[in-house]
């Protein structure tokens, strides 16, 4: 009785079920809360510290839950002269984007939120360089010095960091032949990119950091001479937006770059459903990403904003340019004999 | 050089206008008249006594003067001067060091607000350590010695 | 308004009150994730500074007037209150000014428990700052948070002597209040054991970390001349490359029966400021090591004489933060009748608000820049 129910609603909800649970919006909230919980205890443990022990009868794991619901009973502050209706719409729309170009994303064979084929690696790319024009606008309707000057930040870090990345994933695109994020990450079923595309990955994990906004290169946000960057003058349930749209970011670039150079969803098959399968390994290997990321935003000093652009054009653009043309004698003249 | 051996020179160059009150292995304190205050110091400079270590004023009610002292130190000798001059306290004032010793800018807007002397020359006399809203005509200068401090007792009594 | 760097280097004290051309000030404190209790006004145009302006005195306690209230033993009590970290080192200064007042020298005994005292104080002082500056360099909480671990290993060894944490009022002039407790030499040597090996990993995880380095190195480079007109103290002189430390130019309590050196850099940047106080650290386990291992038998504490012999005094002591020096007129009575402080951070932040007149200085280099000097408004405001 309950099989014949089961495959209606798989056959004919699989859009609905897609976007509201899996990799949709209850994914993303779940991860969410999770990578918070995971980045404090991780961080804490790597500076000798305990991280949230009392909410919760686990490790603290309330303690989001609690910190929440302590901001979204806070009042919402405009601050005087701003921009209201920008104030308000760029800090809802934040978290939006990142969530657009995770519907790209290959969970499983054929199994992605907007299951399309085609440009969809340009595509996700093209989404996420919406992301910083929207911190830039709610740096700029704040009215705030501070802000302001995150906002800059942002611009000149954006130029810095977005370029090499893209070029990276070029690099990738070359190297598959195909813009196809499902092609690619089918392609990788033998070998991880990451093996012959080893130069652009370097250039792509270290731009990945500026594209995060995280130390090293947390930049705009810089807390010890900008106070927050572009959110300090968020409060309340718009805080946690902003908050949201963070790490909602970061699971964005994690997994564009689990699909580029880490093989996505493949992996030994351990659960016979594909989709089980390719979610079991895609979590794998972010909270993998994820704990490599925090130990090295613990490890590093901020760079100056002089330092970043230096290292974006001096280093990153032309170690991704050069990866480029490795690739590209790498796959037509050696392997294929010719151009 | 030793203290001992400034003091002659400094005793042999200015006459009774200076006066040397002790000389001890580290220090000189020397009081001088304050119109050659200024050339003391410049000739201190020229020793090589380069770093201000201190600066400040005592208010002398009785004598009705207040005396005003610079305390530096050299790299080259390693002891520290003690120079100090009385000004009128009826008419506190006297010509800034800071073209002579850069390091007293501080020393001199502190002593100006707390102690009421009028620095000439001196391009930022602002409250430095005082509360915006102090005023000097209401409540005087902190460390005149005709300043009751003792009306600024905690509001939750002095004995516990 | 065009801006023109020269302009200042003819006349360093020099303020822009006019705005324009983008210019705008942008106030860092009282309220602000590294300000402290004071503030700090940069003008910039985002990313340059033209003019920083430190703006001290939101704690200014009156101390030198309290002192003129209290006898010599009361005035122990208010003193400590102007650095909590270094509460031993601050005292020690008016400790010395009041025995050169009345003549005396405390008991040897007393002179190494003061010197053990004021080298665990300076190491506990020179952790907290060199957390704070890498954290200032950008550095998430974590260095900050490994030194202040480290340093409670230090404030259970001042409370096993003293029984205070911190503002142990623990020196009187004469000597000291209570002789050390059993057991302590044990304790101080194992403790100084663990803060060796912390020092190796500190060396290895930023004092030599590449980005650490990038981001202080060549900023705020004061020069020596410089540093010696404007008064810099402490670690910041002698970054500079000046050899001058209080403690062995104008030696007391132990310090001239101990073998240690002064540590100096001549490259005079922040870098090199955090790099003289890693230093110290090390000369100071040594110096602590020493002490305790020699320290000889006896009282630990001598009265005072009913009044004092000289007229006036100028007492130094190098404290964490620089030497501290206390001026002290007396009439002949048991009460100062003028006390003058002249703090260290007092005289580093005059030093801060003239570096962007001598070089050019980034937003961002701000707080580095800062936190080399090892800020303490209380201690500047009194």
């Amino acid at each position: 009785m309950i099989d014949p129910i089961l495959d209606f609603i798989f056959t004919n909800l699989d859009p609905l079920i897609r976007i509201i649970i899996y990799p949709g919006i209850t994914f993303i909230m779940l991860f969410t809360i999770f990578a918070v919980w995971y980045q404090r205890k991780f961080l804490a443990r790597l500076m000798l510290r305990m991280g949230p022990v009392h909410a919760g009868k686990f490790a603290g794991w309330l303690q989001l839950i609690a910190d929440s619901l302590k901001l979204l009973t806070k009042e919402i502050i405009f601050p005087e002269h701003s921009y209201k209706k920008l104030f308000l719409i760029s800090a809802i729309t934040l978290p939006v984007i990142p969530a657009a170009a995770i519907a790209l994303v290959p969970f499983a064979p054929g199994y992605a939120i907007f299951n399309v084929r085609g440009y969809t690696g340009i595509l996700f790319l093209a989404i996420m360089s919406l992301y910083p024009i929207f911190i830039v606008l709610m740096g700029w309707a704040s009215n705030n010095k501070f802000t302001l000057i995150g906002a800059f930040r942002t611009i000149y870090l954006d130029v810095a960091g977005e370029i090499p990345l893209f070029l990276a994933a070029l690099g990738v695109f070359v190297w598959a032949g195909t813009y196809d994020l499902q092609d690619i990450v089918a392609q990788q079923a033998t070998m991880w990119f990451v093996i012959p595309q080893f130069l652009g990955f370097l250039v792509f994990f270290i731009s990945y950091f500026a594209m995060i906004e995280k130390a090293p290169l947390d930049i705009p946000e810089a807390e010890t001479e900008l106070v927050f960057g572009y959110r300090t003058e968020y409060t309340g349930a718009l805080f946690l937006d902003t908050m949201l749209g963070d790490y909602i970011n970061v699971l964005a670039w994690g997994l564009m770059m689990i699909t580029l150079y880490f093989g996505g969803y493949n992996g030994p098959a351990i659960f016979a459903d594909p989709v089980l399968n390719g979610a079991f390994w895609i979590l794998f290997k972010l909270i993998i990403l994820l704990a490599i990321t925090y130990t090295v935003i613990i490890s590093y000093a901020r760079l100056r904003i002089d330092q970043a652009i230096r290292l974006g054009w001096y280093y990153l653009i032309p170690l991704a340019l050069l990866n480029l043309i490795i690739t590209v004698i790498l796959k037509y003249v050696v392997l294929e004999g010719g151009v | 050089m030793d203290p001992q051996r400034l003091s002659s020179l400094l005793s042999e160059r200015f006459g009774d206008k200076l006066q040397v009150v002790r000389v001890e292995p580290r220090r000189l304190y020397i009081k001088v008249d304050h119109s050659i205050a200024h050339d003391v110091a410049r000739m201190l400079k020229e020793q090589g006594f380069v770093m201000p270590i201190t600066m400040g004023g005592t208010d002398f009610p009785k004598k009705n003067v207040i005396e005003i002292f610079y305390g530096v130190w050299s790299p080259d000798h390693d002891f520290v001067v003690v120079m100090k001059f009385d000004i009128d306290r009826n008419e506190p004032r006297f010509k800034t060091f800071i073209d002579i010793w850069p390091g007293v800018h501080n020393y001199e807007r502190e002593t100006w607000e707390l102690l009421g002397v009028d620095i000439e020359g001196h391009p930022r006399l602002k409250l430095l350590l005082l509360p915006d809203d102090w005023s000097f005509e209401e409540e005087g200068h902190p460390l005149r010695k005709d300043f009751d401090a003792t009306k600024y007792r905690s509001p939750w009594g002095d004995e516990r | 308004m065009s801006y023109d760097m020269h302009r200042y280097l003819t006349d360093p004290f020099q303020e822009i009150e006019e705005l324009g051309g983008g210019l705008f000030k942008l106030n860092i404190g009282p309220q602000h994730p590294i300000s402290g209790q004071g503030r700090f006004i940069v003008l910039t145009d985002g990313e340059i500074v033209y003019d920083i302006e430190v703006d001290i005195g939101y704690s200014h306690r009156g101390i030198e007037k309290i002192l003129e209230y209290k006898n010599y033993i009361q005035a122990v009590v208010p003193l400590e209150r102007m650095v909590m970290l270094d509460t031993s080192n601050i005292l020690m200064g008016f400790v010395r000014a009041v025995e050169d007042l009345y003549g005396i020298e405390p008991p040897p005994r007393a002179k190494y428990i003061r010197t053990i005292i004021n080298e665990l104080n300076r190491i506990s002082s020179h952790l907290y700052a060199l957390g704070l500056f890498a954290e200032s360099a950008g550095w998430n909480p974590a260095v900050f948070i490994w030194t202040t671990v480290d340093r409670e290993p230090i404030l259970d060894i001042l409370e096993m002597i003293t029984g205070a944490r911190w503002s142990h009022s623990f020196f009187i002039p004469g000597g000291v209040r209570a002789d050390l407790p059993r057991g302590v030499k044990e304790r101080i040597l194992d403790t100084m054991d663990y803060l060796e090996r912390r020092l190796e990993v500190y060396e290895d995880a930023w004092i030599y970390n590449e980005t650490f380095r990038m981001r202080t190195e060549g900023v705020g480079i004061l020069p020596r001349d410089k540093a010696l007109e404007w008064g810099a103290a402490g670690p910041s002189l002698r970054a500079s490359g000046v050899k001058y430390d209080t403690r062995l130019n104008e030696p007391y309590s132990a310090y001239p029966e101990l073998d240690f050196r002064i540590v100096t850099h001549t490259a005079g940047d922040s870098y090199a400021r955090g790099w003289v106080r890693f230093e110290e650290i090390k000369v100071s386990i040594d110096l602590v090591r020493q002490a305790i291992e020699n320290i000889p038998e006896g009282p630990v504490k001598k009265a005072l004489p009913p009044r004092p012999v000289k007229e006036e005094t100028l007492a130094r002591a190098e404290t964490a933060r620089g030497e501290i020096n206390f001026y002290i007129y007396t009439e002949g009575r048991d009460k100062p009748y003028r006390v003058k402080i002249s703090p260290a951070s007092f005289r580093n932040f005059f030093v801060i608000e003239q570096m962007p007149k001598i070089q050019e200085i980034k937003l961002a280099d701000v707080p580095p820049l800062i936190y080399s000097f090892d800020p303490w408004f209380l201690d500047a405001d009194r």
